[in-house]
């Protein structure tokens, strides 16, 4: 089979409360697989399991074809599993454009060496990249400004470009919409869709329904903690479970 | 420009830093004058080390006199030994302070802030308590050390010149080995990872090694002004590892200004001058050394080094 | 040899409850305003030296514990408003700076003042014997006084975070700062009250401590130093903890000085054991915190804080 990723029977309990019980899950090559689910449903925890922060109580996640359940977070990262936060995690005191380069010798040098040490900032090597990403993700200007000195809308930009420049072999999205507008949503997403050439998939959690049901080429609900059913867009919008558990709660839709 | 600007800085302050001793020592004709800057110049390596891991990676050690002690011991049990020749001596020392830092290291980064200030300064109580009680090196009372480094022919270690240019001149280049290290492609890892060890980790860095790899260094560098010291002083006592030291070299890097480049520097030779005037008039200064260091934290946030970028027209923040 | 254990085992436990008494103001004080406070150790100090003078005043051993006790708390109620109170907002670097310059000042006052020389006030005639206690073991009436008064403060202190509405508000405080101050509670008077309460707690153990300890500049920073020991391994904020680990650090640093160089000197030569025996046995403490923190970095009985 060509998952590049699958959650085995995951279950995660935090002092008596089950967050995860039993879940399943696939992600194909190529594909943007939503997870929804109401407040507390427990997404953000698989996300955190499967970037490693979290171990599960049981279960397994493979990653192309092997158990990656031994490996720590950054282990995790270098082999490509990207994940970016809910509440924006940046490098606060230092400028945008920093923030990026460090995105980008993370991909290319993550270990150690001796070489850092004796290397001053080896900024001319990644200019003309820096650059382009800058450009893309619409930060030229800021460039020098400090993160907290940002909009929300240009930190959630900054929170993605270095997410997927880092070249992600999967992409975890942490609710990145949340908190824009409308038209900044669609123009992130016009973002996500172009950076992201060829067949990087994509775990997706977000609350905007629409960017969910145009994005998705499959979503998998979760409700406490279990998966309720997983799906093409058009079979979990008409499922009356899924209605009953979950979007009758949600006057939008 | 920036850059050049930044040169000019940095030569101006290492030469300024060099030349007070030889300057004081000339006008007043006391070439004695040159031993208290001998000692504003080790404190100074010692706090630029201190400042790479608290100022550059968040990292409050409250332990870091450990290194000046057993630079110290390592140079003076050699020399006792008759191994007089820097390229021995320097080795042994750093690779001794390398040792404890990762002994050390190891256990202390499994922890953050309050538990690490704690733990470091328990583990550094661990080593002066071996120093107190090894009896074969003097225990409490301290050893003598008889010899001090030689370097080349030439060089007369016991010529009070002579000996304050060894001193400078290792100053000096450990002062830029360590703003060389902060520049570095590493230098730039450590700060991501005390800005968001979280997001550093999640872009693939492992946060622990780059710590670990910081605290070591610095251990190291702290290592050689202890070896500067013991010759400094031709003496080895558990007090130059003690915490109340500790603390003295945290005020320094405070007092000079916490992540700043010449910070150390400013702080050492605040620190020392004024321990040294102030001793002049009383041997009770530090009732008037305590209030003093209370209001540098109430009232001067950024150190010495905020108050020199003050003082320089079109520097409003260090860079 | 068993008189002997069982004197040893007297003389830890009197340690810990000092190291507790210490210990308990250092680890509430850390726990609801989130304050490292270095001169902690001084205040244990200033409590030995105001017993000393207000003996000297009123001639009542007594009298002048409680005396000196109480001026200690005043002059941490003192320390509070005028200087540290400005400090909770600021990182734990600058608590560390502020409250060593304070050890400098209180040091150097306490030099000016009373001499750099050691003092020795006397146990108080009436309990300068030995009481006898069950299996025919003899031991000094002072020392069991200081176990039997450190216990009842220790057990008054846990009626009061246990059983009054201060008490609730201390340990809501510890565990969920936001909260309190949500219920609109008075939050510097709290905060002002615990840390005086942590300083008349050092200065009663100080004004105990005096006759045991010889009473010096800077005999407060050997206990600091240990304090903080106890309150790491014990676990941040937590009373319970604290009284754990200062009953483990009081027993083990008595009992490794007491016993240590007889038991190497078993598998050493007496010279290995001579020599070996009083390092390691002051080196004890830190390498069971350097242990204790390695398995369990949160200390062994952490508070579960909810932010």
């Amino acid at each position: 089979m060509s998952h590049i990723l699958k959650l085995e029977d995951i279950s995660v309990s935090f002092g008596g409360i089950h967050a995860l019980q039993g879940v399943n899950l696939q992600l194909d090559h190529g594909s943007i697989h939503a997870l929804i689910g109401p407040n507390g449903a427990g997404k953000t925890t698989l996300v955190s399991v499967l970037s490693g922060e979290l171990k599960p109580n049981s279960g397994t996640v493979h990653f192309d074809g092997r158990s990656v359940n031994g490996l720590s977070t950054h282990e995790r990262a270098r082999l490509g599993l990207t994940r970016t936060y809910q509440i924006t995690a940046l490098f606060q005191h230092i400028a945008v454009w920093e923030n990026i380069l460090l995105s980008l010798k993370a991909r290319d040098t993550p270990k150690v060496s001796l070489m850092q040490l004796l290397r001053a900032h080896a900024e001319r090597h990644y200019a003309a990249e820096l650059a382009e990403v800058l450009k893309d993700f619409g930060l030229e200007e800021k460039a020098n400004a400090l993160p907290s000195a940002l909009s929300h809308g240009d930190r959630r930009r900054l929170e993605l470009a270095m997410a997927i420049i880092s070249n992600p072999s999967i992409l975890l999205l942490d609710e990145p919409l949340a908190g824009l507008s409308t038209s900044d949503a669609a123009e992130l997403v016009a973002l996500i869709r172009k950076r992201l050439k060829g067949d990087v998939p994509i775990l997706l959690i977000e609350h905007d329904m629409d960017a969910v049901f145009d994005l998705a080429d499959e979503i998998t609900v979760l409700v406490d903690g279990r998966v309720l059913m997983t799906g093409t867009p058009e079979a979990v919008r008409h499922s009356a479970e899924v209605q009953a558990a979950y979007l009758s709660e949600e006057d939008d839709f | 420009m920036a850059g050049s600007y930044r040169m000019i800085e940095g030569i101006v302050v290492l030469a300024a830093m060099v030349a007070a001793g030889p300057v004081v020592a000339l006008l007043s004709g006391d070439v004695y004058q040159l031993a208290v800057f001998e000692r504003a110049l080790i404190y100074a390596v010692a706090a630029a080390s201190l400042n790479m891991i608290l100022g550059f990676g968040g990292m409050v050690s409250f332990g870091h006199a450990v290194y000046l002690g057993i630079g110290c011991y390592a140079t003076g049990i050699l020399a006792n030994a008759d191994i007089l020749p820097i390229w021995i001596q320097l080795p042994v020392v750093m690779a001794a302070s390398a040792l404890v830092a990762l002994f050390i290291g190891l256990i202390v980064l499994r922890t953050s802030g309050v538990y690490f200030i704690m733990i470091t300064l328990a583990l550094a109580q661990i080593f002066y308590y071996l120093a107190v009680s090894s009896s074969y090196f003097g225990g409490d009372d301290g050893m003598v050390i008889y010899e001090r480094t030689t370097l080349l022919w030439g060089y007369d270690p016991f010529d009070s010149w002579h000996f304050y240019f060894f001193v400078a001149g290792i100053t000096v280049l450990c002062i830029l080995l360590v703003n060389h290290l902060v520049r570095s492609d590493f230098g730039r890892r450590l700060v991501a990872c005390r800005e968001n060890p979280t997001r550093a980790t999640a872009l693939g860095f492992n946060v622990f090694a780059v710590r670990l790899v910081g605290f070591v260094l610095a251990g190291v560098i702290c290592g050689i002004a202890g070896f500067l010291l013991a010759n400094q002083a031709e003496f080895a006592t558990p007090g130059y590892g003690s915490w109340q030291r500790s603390g003295e070299l945290l005020v320094i890097v405070i007092l000079g200004g916490v992540g700043t480049r010449f910070g150390p520097v400013y702080g050492a030779f605040a620190f020392v001058l004024l321990e040294s005037v102030l001793a002049g008039y009383t041997t009770h200064w530090p009732i008037l050394f305590g209030p003093f260091l209370i209001c540098v934290v109430l009232f001067f946030h950024k150190g010495l080094a905020g108050l020199v970028d003050r003082l320089i027209p079109g520097r409003a923040r260090a860079g | 040899m068993a008189s002997l254990f069982a004197e040893q085992l007297l003389n830890g436990i009197q340690l810990g409850i000092l190291l507790f008494l210490i210990a308990a103001g250092l680890t509430l004080i850390f726990g609801v305003m989130d304050f490292i406070n270095l001169s902690h150790g001084s205040l244990f100090m200033l409590g030995a030296y105001f017993s000393v003078l207000f003996q000297a005043l009123t001639g009542s051993f007594f009298l002048s514990v409680g005396l000196a006790a109480i001026a200690v708390f005043g002059l941490g109620m003192l320390l509070e408003v005028l200087l540290v109170r400005n400090l909770y907002a600021r990182s734990h670097l600058d608590h560390v700076l502020v409250t060593y310059g304070l050890i400098l000042i209180a040091n150097e006052s306490v030099i000016l003042i009373w001499g750099s020389v050691p003092i020795f006030s006397g146990v108080p005639e009436a309990l300068a014997g030995q009481i006898p206690l069950p299996f025919g073991i003899d031991y000094p009436a002072y020392r069991m006084l200081v176990i039997a008064v450190g216990g009842l403060v220790g057990l008054g202190l846990f009626l009061l975070i246990q059983k009054t509405r201060v008490g609730m508000l201390v340990r809501a405080g510890a565990t969920n700062r936001v909260m309190v101050s949500i219920l609109g509670v008075n939050i510097s008077l709290l905060y002002a009250l615990v840390f005086a309460l942590g300083a008349l707690l050092a200065g009663l153990a100080g004004a105990m401590a005096g006759p045991i300890l010889s009473v010096q500049p800077g005999m407060g920073e050997a206990v600091l130093i240990l304090s903080f020991v106890v309150v790491v391994i014990g676990g941040l904020g937590s009373i319970r903890g604290a009284l754990l680990a200062a009953m483990i650090v009081g027993l083990i640093d008595t009992m490794g000085r007491a016993f240590l160089r007889d038991i190497l000197s078993a598998f050493f030569s007496p010279q290995v054991a001579g020599e070996a025996g009083p390092a390691l046995a002051s080196m004890l403490v830190y390498i069971l915190m350097a242990l204790i923190l390695f398995f369990r970095p949160e200390g062994l009985l952490p508070l579960q804080r909810r932010h």
